[in-house]
Protein backbone atom coordinates (compact mmCIF):
# COMPACT_ATOMS: atom_id res chain seq x y z
CA UNK A 1 0.00 0.00 0.00
CA UNK A 2 2.68 2.46 1.05
CA UNK A 3 4.88 1.47 -1.84
CA UNK A 4 1.99 1.99 -4.25
CA UNK A 5 1.18 5.35 -2.72
CA UNK A 6 4.76 6.57 -2.90
CA UNK A 7 4.81 5.89 -6.62
CA UNK A 8 2.32 8.64 -7.22
CA UNK A 9 1.53 7.19 -10.59
CA UNK A 10 1.07 4.37 -12.98
CA UNK A 11 3.27 2.08 -14.92
CA UNK A 12 3.05 3.13 -18.53
CA UNK A 13 4.48 5.85 -20.75
CA UNK A 14 4.96 9.46 -19.60
CA UNK A 15 5.52 7.92 -16.24
CA UNK A 16 4.96 10.19 -13.26
CA UNK A 17 7.88 10.49 -10.86
CA UNK A 18 8.55 8.19 -7.90
CA UNK A 19 8.56 10.07 -4.63
CA UNK A 20 11.90 10.54 -2.88
CA UNK A 21 11.23 9.30 0.69
CA UNK A 22 14.00 11.44 2.19
CA UNK A 23 12.94 14.69 0.53
CA UNK A 24 10.55 17.15 2.18
CA UNK A 25 6.97 17.21 0.87
CA UNK A 26 7.45 20.73 -0.45
CA UNK A 27 10.77 22.49 -0.91
CA UNK A 28 10.75 25.97 -2.41
CA UNK A 29 14.04 27.77 -3.05
CA UNK A 30 14.34 31.43 -4.10
CA UNK A 31 11.10 31.18 -6.06
CA UNK A 32 10.09 34.18 -8.14
CA UNK A 33 7.00 34.28 -10.33
CA UNK A 34 6.00 37.06 -12.69
CA UNK A 35 2.96 37.80 -14.86
CA UNK A 36 4.11 39.37 -18.13
CA UNK A 37 7.09 41.00 -16.46
CA UNK A 38 5.26 42.16 -13.31
CA UNK A 39 6.65 40.32 -10.29
CA UNK A 40 3.98 38.54 -8.22
CA UNK A 41 6.34 36.62 -5.94
CA UNK A 42 9.97 37.44 -5.18
CA UNK A 43 12.57 35.03 -3.83
CA UNK A 44 10.36 32.85 -1.65
CA UNK A 45 11.94 29.93 0.23
CA UNK A 46 10.39 27.46 2.65
CA UNK A 47 10.14 23.75 3.40
CA UNK A 48 7.24 21.60 4.53
CA UNK A 49 7.43 18.01 5.81
CA UNK A 50 4.89 15.35 4.76
CA UNK A 51 1.64 15.60 6.73
CA UNK A 52 2.17 19.21 7.81
CA UNK A 53 -0.55 21.84 7.45
CA UNK A 54 0.55 25.22 6.20
CA UNK A 55 -1.61 28.33 6.06
CA UNK A 56 -0.50 30.91 3.51
CA UNK A 57 -1.63 34.33 4.72
CA UNK A 58 -1.19 37.90 3.61
CA UNK A 59 -3.16 40.83 2.18
CA UNK A 60 -4.85 40.74 -1.22
CA UNK A 61 -2.32 40.72 -4.03
CA UNK A 62 0.35 39.25 -1.75
CA UNK A 63 0.87 36.34 -4.13
CA UNK A 64 -0.98 33.59 -2.23
CA UNK A 65 -2.86 32.28 -5.26
CA UNK A 66 0.21 32.65 -7.46
CA UNK A 67 2.23 30.51 -5.06
CA UNK A 68 -0.44 27.77 -5.17
CA UNK A 69 -0.55 27.88 -8.99
CA UNK A 70 3.23 27.53 -9.16
CA UNK A 71 3.22 24.66 -6.65
CA UNK A 72 0.56 22.87 -8.69
CA UNK A 73 2.80 23.17 -11.74
CA UNK A 74 0.25 25.36 -13.54
CA UNK A 75 2.34 28.54 -13.71
CA UNK A 76 6.06 28.46 -14.50
CA UNK A 77 8.49 30.16 -12.07
CA UNK A 78 10.61 32.96 -13.54
CA UNK A 79 13.43 32.02 -11.17
CA UNK A 80 14.18 29.59 -8.35
CA UNK A 81 12.89 26.08 -8.01
CA UNK A 82 10.10 24.00 -6.56
CA UNK A 83 10.50 20.40 -5.48
CA UNK A 84 7.55 18.27 -4.44
CA UNK A 85 8.77 15.04 -2.81
CA UNK A 86 12.09 15.65 -4.53
CA UNK A 87 10.80 16.36 -8.06
CA UNK A 88 9.41 19.23 -10.15
CA UNK A 89 5.59 19.62 -9.85
CA UNK A 90 4.98 18.85 -13.53
CA UNK A 91 6.02 15.23 -12.99
CA UNK A 92 3.38 14.61 -10.32
CA UNK A 93 -0.19 13.44 -10.74
CA UNK A 94 -0.83 13.44 -7.00
CA UNK A 95 -1.13 17.22 -6.50
CA UNK A 96 -4.71 18.27 -5.89
CA UNK A 97 -5.42 21.94 -6.52
CA UNK A 98 -8.71 23.55 -5.54
CA UNK A 99 -8.82 27.13 -6.86
CA UNK A 100 -11.02 29.76 -5.23
CA UNK A 101 -13.13 30.25 -8.29
CA UNK A 102 -12.74 26.98 -10.06
CA UNK A 103 -13.33 26.80 -13.79
CA UNK A 104 -16.05 24.28 -13.04
CA UNK A 105 -19.46 24.82 -14.63
CA UNK A 106 -21.76 23.84 -11.77
CA UNK A 107 -24.68 23.23 -14.14
CA UNK A 108 -22.76 20.42 -15.85
CA UNK A 109 -24.81 17.19 -15.83
CA UNK A 110 -22.70 15.17 -13.39
CA UNK A 111 -23.40 13.70 -9.97
CA UNK A 112 -21.22 14.07 -6.88
CA UNK A 113 -20.01 10.51 -7.40
CA UNK A 114 -19.09 11.26 -11.04
CA UNK A 115 -16.91 14.18 -9.96
CA UNK A 116 -15.13 12.17 -7.26
CA UNK A 117 -14.58 9.35 -9.76
CA UNK A 118 -12.74 11.87 -11.96
CA UNK A 119 -9.94 11.60 -9.41
CA UNK A 120 -9.28 8.11 -10.76
CA UNK A 121 -9.01 9.10 -14.43
CA UNK A 122 -5.26 9.45 -14.73
CA UNK A 123 -4.43 6.38 -12.65
CA UNK A 124 -6.78 4.30 -14.79
CA UNK A 125 -5.19 5.54 -17.98
CA UNK A 126 -6.93 5.85 -21.35
CA UNK A 127 -9.52 3.35 -22.61
CA UNK A 128 -10.10 1.86 -19.14
CA UNK A 129 -13.25 2.04 -17.09
CA UNK A 130 -13.30 2.29 -13.28
CA UNK A 131 -13.17 -1.14 -11.67
CA UNK A 132 -14.38 -2.45 -8.31
CA UNK A 133 -11.23 -1.23 -6.56
CA UNK A 134 -11.71 2.28 -7.97
CA UNK A 135 -15.34 2.37 -6.95
CA UNK A 136 -14.32 1.32 -3.44
CA UNK A 137 -11.78 4.17 -3.28
CA UNK A 138 -14.48 6.61 -4.43
CA UNK A 139 -16.91 5.26 -1.83
CA UNK A 140 -14.36 5.71 0.96
CA UNK A 141 -13.48 9.22 -0.24
CA UNK A 142 -17.17 10.20 -0.16
CA UNK A 143 -17.52 8.73 3.33
CA UNK A 144 -14.43 10.63 4.55
CA UNK A 145 -16.06 13.98 3.71
CA UNK A 146 -19.52 12.79 4.82
CA UNK A 147 -21.11 13.14 1.41
CA UNK A 148 -22.25 9.53 1.01
CA UNK A 149 -25.97 10.46 1.24
CA UNK A 150 -25.54 13.04 -1.54
CA UNK A 151 -23.46 10.89 -3.91
CA UNK A 152 -26.27 10.56 -6.48
CA UNK A 153 -27.15 14.25 -6.41
CA UNK A 154 -26.48 16.52 -9.37
CA UNK A 155 -23.78 19.01 -8.39
CA UNK A 156 -25.79 22.15 -9.04
CA UNK A 157 -27.90 21.22 -6.01
CA UNK A 158 -24.92 21.34 -3.61
CA UNK A 159 -24.23 24.13 -1.13
CA UNK A 160 -20.87 25.94 -1.11
CA UNK A 161 -19.52 23.82 1.76
CA UNK A 162 -20.67 20.58 0.11
CA UNK A 163 -18.92 21.63 -3.09
CA UNK A 164 -15.63 22.16 -1.23
CA UNK A 165 -16.03 18.77 0.48
CA UNK A 166 -16.73 17.10 -2.87
CA UNK A 167 -13.52 18.56 -4.30
CA UNK A 168 -11.59 17.27 -1.25
CA UNK A 169 -13.13 13.84 -1.83
CA UNK A 170 -11.93 14.03 -5.43
CA UNK A 171 -8.42 14.79 -4.13
CA UNK A 172 -8.67 11.73 -1.87
CA UNK A 173 -9.78 9.57 -4.81
CA UNK A 174 -6.84 10.97 -6.72
CA UNK A 175 -4.67 9.55 -3.87
CA UNK A 176 -3.27 12.98 -3.54
CA UNK A 177 -0.26 13.51 -1.27
CA UNK A 178 -0.38 17.28 -1.53
CA UNK A 179 -3.60 19.27 -1.38
CA UNK A 180 -3.51 22.95 -2.34
CA UNK A 181 -6.63 25.01 -1.57
CA UNK A 182 -7.24 28.67 -2.31
CA UNK A 183 -9.61 30.31 0.19
CA UNK A 184 -11.73 27.21 0.85
CA UNK A 185 -13.78 29.07 3.46
CA UNK A 186 -14.67 32.04 1.27
CA UNK A 187 -18.41 32.45 1.03
CA UNK A 188 -19.18 29.64 3.49
CA UNK A 189 -21.54 30.14 6.41
CA UNK A 190 -20.29 29.34 9.91
CA UNK A 191 -21.78 25.85 10.10
CA UNK A 192 -20.37 24.82 6.70
CA UNK A 193 -17.03 26.19 7.82
CA UNK A 194 -17.19 24.18 11.04
CA UNK A 195 -17.98 21.03 9.01
CA UNK A 196 -15.03 21.62 6.71
CA UNK A 197 -12.36 22.23 9.37
CA UNK A 198 -12.24 18.70 10.89
CA UNK A 199 -12.12 17.23 7.37
CA UNK A 200 -9.11 19.38 6.54
CA UNK A 201 -7.34 18.63 9.81
CA UNK A 202 -8.13 14.94 9.35
CA UNK A 203 -6.07 14.87 6.15
CA UNK A 204 -2.92 14.63 8.30
CA UNK A 205 -3.90 11.10 9.43
CA UNK A 206 -3.77 10.08 5.80
CA UNK A 207 -0.28 11.51 5.42
CA UNK A 208 -1.60 14.27 3.18
CA UNK A 209 0.28 17.58 3.20
CA UNK A 210 -2.08 20.54 3.15
CA UNK A 211 -1.35 24.08 1.93
CA UNK A 212 -4.21 26.55 2.22
CA UNK A 213 -4.34 30.21 1.25
CA UNK A 214 -6.38 32.06 3.87
CA UNK A 215 -7.60 35.54 4.73
CA UNK A 216 -8.59 34.68 8.25
CA UNK A 217 -5.61 34.90 10.62
CA UNK A 218 -7.70 33.40 13.43
CA UNK A 219 -8.43 30.20 11.50
CA UNK A 220 -4.82 30.11 10.33
CA UNK A 221 -3.39 30.20 13.84
CA UNK A 222 -5.99 27.85 15.33
CA UNK A 223 -5.91 24.99 12.81
CA UNK A 224 -2.55 25.00 11.03
CA UNK A 225 0.90 23.80 12.08
CA UNK A 226 2.72 26.63 10.40
CA UNK A 227 2.04 29.94 8.72
CA UNK A 228 3.68 31.56 5.75
CA UNK A 229 3.08 35.32 5.75
CA UNK A 230 3.50 36.82 2.30
CA UNK A 231 3.62 40.25 0.76
CA UNK A 232 5.19 39.40 -2.58
CA UNK A 233 8.22 38.46 -0.47
CA UNK A 234 8.31 36.16 2.51
CA UNK A 235 7.51 38.25 5.59
CA UNK A 236 7.41 35.38 8.06
CA UNK A 237 7.43 31.60 8.23
CA UNK A 238 6.91 29.42 11.30
CA UNK A 239 4.35 28.83 14.03
CA UNK A 240 1.59 31.39 14.60
CA UNK A 241 3.49 32.80 17.63
CA UNK A 242 6.63 33.25 15.56
CA UNK A 243 4.95 34.74 12.51
CA UNK A 244 2.16 36.96 13.80
CA UNK A 245 4.35 39.59 15.43
CA UNK A 246 3.54 43.26 15.44
CA UNK A 247 6.44 44.10 13.14
CA UNK A 248 5.60 41.38 10.62
CA UNK A 249 1.90 42.21 10.53
CA UNK A 250 2.57 45.93 10.19
CA UNK A 251 4.95 45.16 7.36
CA UNK A 252 2.51 42.88 5.54
CA UNK A 253 -0.74 44.74 6.07
CA UNK A 254 0.59 48.29 6.47
CA UNK A 255 -1.98 50.84 7.49
CA UNK A 256 -4.90 48.42 7.10
CA UNK A 257 -4.10 47.04 10.53
CA UNK A 258 -4.90 48.33 13.99
CA UNK A 259 -3.35 46.68 17.03
CA UNK A 260 -4.91 47.12 20.42
CA UNK A 261 -2.96 45.99 23.47
CA UNK A 262 -5.43 44.17 25.70
CA UNK A 263 -5.34 42.04 28.82
CA UNK A 264 -5.03 38.73 26.96
CA UNK A 265 -2.42 39.83 24.48
CA UNK A 266 -2.60 41.88 21.34
CA UNK A 267 -5.86 42.21 19.47
CA UNK A 268 -5.31 42.61 15.76
CA UNK A 269 -8.05 44.40 13.91
CA UNK A 270 -7.85 44.02 10.19
CA UNK A 271 -9.66 46.86 8.49
CA UNK A 272 -11.80 45.33 5.76
CA UNK A 273 -12.25 48.68 4.04
CA UNK A 274 -8.66 48.48 2.83
CA UNK A 275 -9.35 45.44 0.70
CA UNK A 276 -12.25 44.16 -1.29
CA UNK A 277 -12.26 40.77 0.43
CA UNK A 278 -14.28 39.85 3.48
CA UNK A 279 -11.82 39.94 6.35
CA UNK A 280 -12.32 39.13 9.97
CA UNK A 281 -11.01 40.71 13.06
CA UNK A 282 -8.91 38.05 14.67
CA UNK A 283 -6.91 37.38 17.80
CA UNK A 284 -3.14 37.32 17.52
CA UNK A 285 -0.20 36.25 19.69
CA UNK A 286 0.73 37.56 23.14
CA UNK B 1 -55.24 5.00 -44.93
CA UNK B 2 -54.26 3.40 -41.63
CA UNK B 3 -51.30 4.62 -39.56
CA UNK B 4 -49.30 1.54 -40.48
CA UNK B 5 -49.90 2.14 -44.17
CA UNK B 6 -48.83 5.74 -43.71
CA UNK B 7 -45.60 4.60 -42.09
CA UNK B 8 -44.86 1.95 -44.70
CA UNK B 9 -45.88 3.83 -47.84
CA UNK B 10 -42.76 5.99 -48.17
CA UNK B 11 -40.52 2.94 -47.72
CA UNK B 12 -41.53 1.71 -51.18
CA UNK B 13 -39.22 4.37 -52.56
CA UNK B 14 -35.52 3.46 -52.30
CA UNK B 15 -34.55 7.14 -52.04
CA UNK B 16 -36.77 7.46 -48.96
CA UNK B 17 -35.15 4.43 -47.33
CA UNK B 18 -31.70 5.89 -47.96
CA UNK B 19 -32.84 9.25 -46.68
CA UNK B 20 -34.20 7.63 -43.51
CA UNK B 21 -30.95 5.78 -42.84
CA UNK B 22 -28.97 8.97 -43.41
CA UNK B 23 -31.26 10.97 -41.10
CA UNK B 24 -30.99 8.37 -38.34
CA UNK B 25 -27.18 8.27 -38.58
CA UNK B 26 -26.72 12.02 -38.81
CA UNK B 27 -29.43 12.83 -36.27
CA UNK B 28 -27.86 10.48 -33.72
CA UNK B 29 -24.27 11.49 -34.40
CA UNK B 30 -24.77 15.26 -34.31
CA UNK B 31 -26.91 14.92 -31.19
CA UNK B 32 -24.18 13.01 -29.29
CA UNK B 33 -21.31 15.32 -30.27
CA UNK B 34 -23.69 18.25 -29.79
CA UNK B 35 -23.73 17.49 -26.05
CA UNK B 36 -20.15 18.76 -25.86
CA UNK B 37 -21.04 21.75 -28.04
CA UNK B 38 -23.80 22.69 -25.59
CA UNK B 39 -21.87 21.98 -22.39
CA UNK B 40 -18.76 23.82 -23.49
CA UNK B 41 -20.75 26.75 -24.96
CA UNK B 42 -19.35 26.15 -28.43
CA UNK B 43 -22.58 26.84 -30.34
CA UNK B 44 -21.12 29.83 -32.16
CA UNK B 45 -18.07 27.81 -33.16
CA UNK B 46 -20.30 25.01 -34.46
CA UNK B 47 -22.28 27.46 -36.58
CA UNK B 48 -19.08 29.08 -37.85
CA UNK B 49 -17.60 25.71 -38.79
CA UNK B 50 -20.73 24.87 -40.76
CA UNK B 51 -20.59 28.12 -42.73
CA UNK B 52 -16.83 27.98 -43.18
CA UNK B 53 -17.26 24.80 -45.21
CA UNK B 54 -18.68 26.79 -48.12
CA UNK B 55 -15.39 27.95 -49.74
CA UNK B 56 -14.13 24.36 -49.55
CA UNK B 57 -17.15 23.15 -51.46
CA UNK B 58 -16.83 25.97 -53.99
CA UNK B 59 -13.12 25.29 -54.47
CA UNK B 60 -13.81 21.57 -54.86
CA UNK B 61 -16.47 22.40 -57.45
CA UNK B 62 -14.06 24.61 -59.39
CA UNK B 63 -11.15 22.19 -59.21
CA UNK B 64 -13.11 19.05 -59.99
CA UNK B 65 -15.22 20.91 -62.56
CA UNK B 66 -18.61 19.72 -61.35
CA UNK B 67 -20.71 18.69 -58.42
CA UNK B 68 -19.29 15.24 -57.76
CA UNK B 69 -20.51 14.77 -54.23
CA UNK B 70 -17.64 12.53 -53.17
CA UNK B 71 -15.09 15.16 -54.19
CA UNK B 72 -17.06 17.91 -52.50
CA UNK B 73 -17.25 15.85 -49.29
CA UNK B 74 -13.47 15.64 -48.97
CA UNK B 75 -13.00 19.31 -49.85
CA UNK B 76 -15.58 20.24 -47.23
CA UNK B 77 -13.89 18.04 -44.62
CA UNK B 78 -10.48 19.52 -45.37
CA UNK B 79 -11.82 23.06 -45.05
CA UNK B 80 -13.65 22.32 -41.79
CA UNK B 81 -10.52 20.82 -40.24
CA UNK B 82 -8.39 23.74 -41.43
CA UNK B 83 -10.84 26.28 -40.02
CA UNK B 84 -11.09 24.44 -36.69
CA UNK B 85 -7.31 24.45 -36.33
CA UNK B 86 -7.15 28.08 -37.52
CA UNK B 87 -9.61 29.30 -34.87
CA UNK B 88 -7.68 27.37 -32.21
CA UNK B 89 -4.37 28.89 -33.34
CA UNK B 90 -5.73 32.46 -33.50
CA UNK B 91 -7.40 32.11 -30.12
CA UNK B 92 -4.17 30.87 -28.54
CA UNK B 93 -1.57 33.15 -30.07
CA UNK B 94 -3.24 36.45 -30.90
CA UNK B 95 -4.59 38.61 -28.11
CA UNK B 96 -8.11 38.26 -29.45
CA UNK B 97 -11.13 36.85 -27.68
CA UNK B 98 -12.22 33.50 -29.04
CA UNK B 99 -15.69 34.56 -30.19
CA UNK B 100 -14.17 37.50 -32.05
CA UNK B 101 -11.68 35.20 -33.76
CA UNK B 102 -14.54 32.86 -34.69
CA UNK B 103 -16.59 35.77 -36.05
CA UNK B 104 -13.76 36.95 -38.27
CA UNK B 105 -13.06 33.49 -39.63
CA UNK B 106 -16.76 32.70 -40.00
CA UNK B 107 -17.74 35.75 -42.06
CA UNK B 108 -14.46 35.74 -43.96
CA UNK B 109 -14.70 32.15 -45.14
CA UNK B 110 -18.40 32.50 -45.97
CA UNK B 111 -17.65 35.57 -48.11
CA UNK B 112 -14.83 33.71 -49.80
CA UNK B 113 -17.21 30.85 -50.55
CA UNK B 114 -19.83 33.15 -52.06
CA UNK B 115 -17.16 34.98 -54.11
CA UNK B 116 -15.89 31.67 -55.49
CA UNK B 117 -19.40 30.49 -56.27
CA UNK B 118 -20.28 33.73 -58.06
CA UNK B 119 -17.58 32.90 -60.63
CA UNK B 120 -19.42 29.71 -61.57
CA UNK B 121 -22.55 29.86 -63.62
CA UNK B 122 -25.07 27.13 -62.90
CA UNK B 123 -23.98 26.53 -59.33
CA UNK B 124 -27.09 28.28 -58.01
CA UNK B 125 -29.22 25.14 -57.80
CA UNK B 126 -26.50 23.15 -56.09
CA UNK B 127 -25.91 26.02 -53.70
CA UNK B 128 -29.44 25.64 -52.40
CA UNK B 129 -28.63 22.01 -51.61
CA UNK B 130 -25.45 23.00 -49.81
CA UNK B 131 -27.28 25.63 -47.78
CA UNK B 132 -30.40 23.67 -46.93
CA UNK B 133 -29.51 20.03 -47.50
CA UNK B 134 -30.84 17.43 -49.87
CA UNK B 135 -31.33 14.28 -47.89
CA UNK B 136 -33.59 12.80 -50.56
CA UNK B 137 -30.62 12.78 -52.94
CA UNK B 138 -28.39 10.61 -50.73
CA UNK B 139 -26.78 7.78 -52.70
CA UNK B 140 -25.72 4.36 -51.45
CA UNK B 141 -22.11 5.51 -51.67
CA UNK B 142 -22.89 8.57 -49.53
CA UNK B 143 -24.44 6.26 -46.93
CA UNK B 144 -21.26 4.21 -46.70
CA UNK B 145 -19.24 7.37 -46.12
CA UNK B 146 -21.73 8.73 -43.56
CA UNK B 147 -21.86 5.35 -41.81
CA UNK B 148 -18.08 5.02 -41.61
CA UNK B 149 -17.58 8.50 -40.16
CA UNK B 150 -20.49 8.10 -37.76
CA UNK B 151 -19.00 4.86 -36.43
CA UNK B 152 -15.53 6.42 -36.17
CA UNK B 153 -16.66 9.52 -34.26
CA UNK B 154 -18.93 7.55 -31.91
CA UNK B 155 -16.09 5.12 -31.19
CA UNK B 156 -13.75 7.97 -30.22
CA UNK B 157 -16.42 9.59 -28.02
CA UNK B 158 -17.01 6.25 -26.30
CA UNK B 159 -13.35 5.27 -25.81
CA UNK B 160 -12.26 8.69 -24.56
CA UNK B 161 -15.45 9.31 -22.58
CA UNK B 162 -13.86 9.88 -19.18
CA UNK B 163 -10.98 11.99 -20.50
CA UNK B 164 -13.29 14.23 -22.57
CA UNK B 165 -15.56 14.52 -19.53
CA UNK B 166 -12.74 15.66 -17.22
CA UNK B 167 -11.26 18.06 -19.76
CA UNK B 168 -14.68 19.61 -20.46
CA UNK B 169 -15.83 19.73 -16.84
CA UNK B 170 -12.72 21.04 -15.10
CA UNK B 171 -9.79 22.01 -17.35
CA UNK B 172 -7.64 23.09 -14.39
CA UNK B 173 -8.07 19.73 -12.72
CA UNK B 174 -7.27 18.00 -16.01
CA UNK B 175 -4.01 19.93 -16.13
CA UNK B 176 -3.02 18.87 -12.60
CA UNK B 177 -3.66 15.28 -13.70
CA UNK B 178 -1.18 16.13 -16.49
CA UNK B 179 -3.69 15.15 -19.16
CA UNK B 180 -2.86 16.59 -22.61
CA UNK B 181 -5.67 19.18 -22.50
CA UNK B 182 -4.71 20.92 -25.75
CA UNK B 183 -4.80 17.59 -27.57
CA UNK B 184 -8.30 16.86 -26.30
CA UNK B 185 -9.54 20.36 -27.14
CA UNK B 186 -8.30 20.06 -30.72
CA UNK B 187 -9.67 16.52 -30.95
CA UNK B 188 -13.09 17.81 -29.96
CA UNK B 189 -12.89 20.56 -32.61
CA UNK B 190 -12.00 17.96 -35.21
CA UNK B 191 -14.91 15.74 -34.15
CA UNK B 192 -17.29 18.69 -34.54
CA UNK B 193 -15.79 19.47 -37.95
CA UNK B 194 -16.40 15.88 -39.09
CA UNK B 195 -19.98 15.96 -37.78
CA UNK B 196 -20.66 19.22 -39.62
CA UNK B 197 -19.46 17.80 -42.92
CA UNK B 198 -21.25 14.48 -42.50
CA UNK B 199 -24.51 16.29 -41.69
CA UNK B 200 -24.16 18.68 -44.60
CA UNK B 201 -26.28 16.68 -46.99
CA UNK B 202 -29.08 16.10 -44.52
CA UNK B 203 -29.85 19.56 -43.17
CA UNK B 204 -27.40 21.78 -45.03
CA UNK B 205 -25.05 24.26 -43.46
CA UNK B 206 -27.76 26.82 -42.79
CA UNK B 207 -29.56 24.57 -40.32
CA UNK B 208 -26.60 22.55 -39.05
CA UNK B 209 -26.45 24.35 -35.72
CA UNK B 210 -29.96 23.18 -34.83
CA UNK B 211 -28.96 19.53 -35.21
CA UNK B 212 -25.92 20.06 -32.99
CA UNK B 213 -27.57 21.90 -30.14
CA UNK B 214 -31.34 21.35 -30.11
CA UNK B 215 -31.52 17.61 -29.25
CA UNK B 216 -28.61 18.02 -26.80
CA UNK B 217 -30.32 20.92 -25.04
CA UNK B 218 -33.59 18.98 -24.87
CA UNK B 219 -31.71 16.10 -23.21
CA UNK B 220 -29.89 18.50 -20.88
CA UNK B 221 -33.25 19.60 -19.46
CA UNK B 222 -34.02 16.14 -18.10
CA UNK B 223 -30.75 14.20 -17.75
CA UNK B 224 -28.78 14.05 -14.50
CA UNK B 225 -25.56 12.61 -15.95
CA UNK B 226 -23.61 13.14 -19.14
CA UNK B 227 -23.96 9.53 -20.34
CA UNK B 228 -27.73 9.72 -20.01
CA UNK B 229 -27.76 13.14 -21.66
CA UNK B 230 -25.92 11.72 -24.69
CA UNK B 231 -28.27 8.77 -24.93
CA UNK B 232 -31.41 10.92 -24.70
CA UNK B 233 -29.93 13.44 -27.11
CA UNK B 234 -29.33 10.68 -29.64
CA UNK B 235 -32.93 9.51 -29.21
CA UNK B 236 -34.25 13.05 -29.79
CA UNK B 237 -31.93 13.52 -32.77
CA UNK B 238 -32.96 10.25 -34.42
CA UNK B 239 -36.65 10.88 -33.70
CA UNK B 240 -36.37 14.33 -35.29
CA UNK B 241 -34.74 12.80 -38.37
CA UNK B 242 -37.45 10.17 -38.84
CA UNK B 243 -40.48 12.33 -38.02
CA UNK B 244 -39.10 15.21 -40.07
CA UNK B 245 -38.72 13.02 -43.13
CA UNK B 246 -42.27 11.73 -42.86
CA UNK B 247 -43.56 15.29 -42.52
CA UNK B 248 -41.50 16.22 -45.53
CA UNK B 249 -42.91 13.26 -47.50
CA UNK B 250 -46.59 13.89 -46.74
CA UNK B 251 -46.66 17.69 -46.73
CA UNK B 252 -44.03 18.39 -49.35
CA UNK B 253 -41.83 20.36 -46.91
CA UNK B 254 -38.11 20.87 -47.37
CA UNK B 255 -36.65 17.87 -45.55
CA UNK B 256 -33.89 19.67 -43.62
CA UNK B 257 -36.28 22.31 -42.35
CA UNK B 258 -38.86 19.68 -41.38
CA UNK B 259 -36.23 17.76 -39.35
CA UNK B 260 -35.13 20.90 -37.51
CA UNK B 261 -38.73 21.93 -36.82
CA UNK B 262 -39.45 18.53 -35.23
CA UNK B 263 -36.29 18.87 -33.10
CA UNK B 264 -37.47 22.26 -31.88
CA UNK B 265 -40.98 20.91 -31.31
CA UNK B 266 -39.53 18.17 -29.08
CA UNK B 267 -37.49 20.78 -27.22
CA UNK B 268 -40.57 22.90 -26.50
CA UNK B 269 -42.57 19.82 -25.49
CA UNK B 270 -39.92 18.77 -22.95
CA UNK B 271 -39.34 22.31 -21.73
CA UNK B 272 -43.02 22.82 -20.99
CA UNK B 273 -43.85 19.36 -19.64
CA UNK B 274 -40.92 18.64 -17.31
CA UNK B 275 -41.63 18.69 -13.55
CA UNK B 276 -40.44 22.29 -13.12
CA UNK B 277 -42.32 23.36 -16.25
CA UNK B 278 -45.58 25.34 -16.39
CA UNK B 279 -47.87 22.44 -17.41
CA UNK B 280 -47.05 20.21 -14.43
CA UNK B 281 -47.12 23.16 -12.06
CA UNK B 282 -50.45 24.23 -13.48
CA UNK B 283 -51.92 20.75 -13.01
CA UNK B 284 -50.67 20.66 -9.43
CA UNK B 285 -52.17 24.05 -8.73
CA UNK B 286 -55.57 23.11 -10.19
CA UNK B 287 -55.63 19.93 -8.10
CA UNK B 288 -54.71 21.36 -4.83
Amino acid sequence: MNEAKRRCGRRRSRQPVVHDAQAPAVCVQDLSVAYEGTPALVEISFEIEPGERLAIVGPNGAGKSTLLLALAGLHPPSAGRIRIHGHAPQGHICIAFVPQRSAVDWRFPVTVEDVVTMGRVRRLGPLRRPRTADREIVRRALAAVELTPLSERRIEALSGGERQRMLIARALAQESDLVLMDEPFAGLDVSSRDDLIPILTGLRDRGVTLLVALHDLGLASAHFDRLLLLKRRRVGFGTAEEVLTETALRHAYGSCLRMVRGEEGVLVVHDTACNDGAHDASGGGP
Amino acid sequence: MSLLEMLVAPLRYPFMVRALVASVLVGGLSAVVGCYVVLRSMAFLGDALAHAVLPGIAAGYLVAGGANRRTLFWWALGTAVAVALGVEAIGRHARIKEDTAIGIVFAGTFALGIALISTVRGFAVDLVHVLFGNVLGVSAGDLVLIGAFTAGVLLIVLLLYKELLVVSFDPTFARTLRLPTTFYRILLLLLIAVVVVVSLQTVGLGLMLAMLITPATTAYLIARRLGRMMLLSAVFGILSGILGLYLSFYFGLASGAAIVLVAIGLFLLVLLSRPQGPIVRGLRRSRG
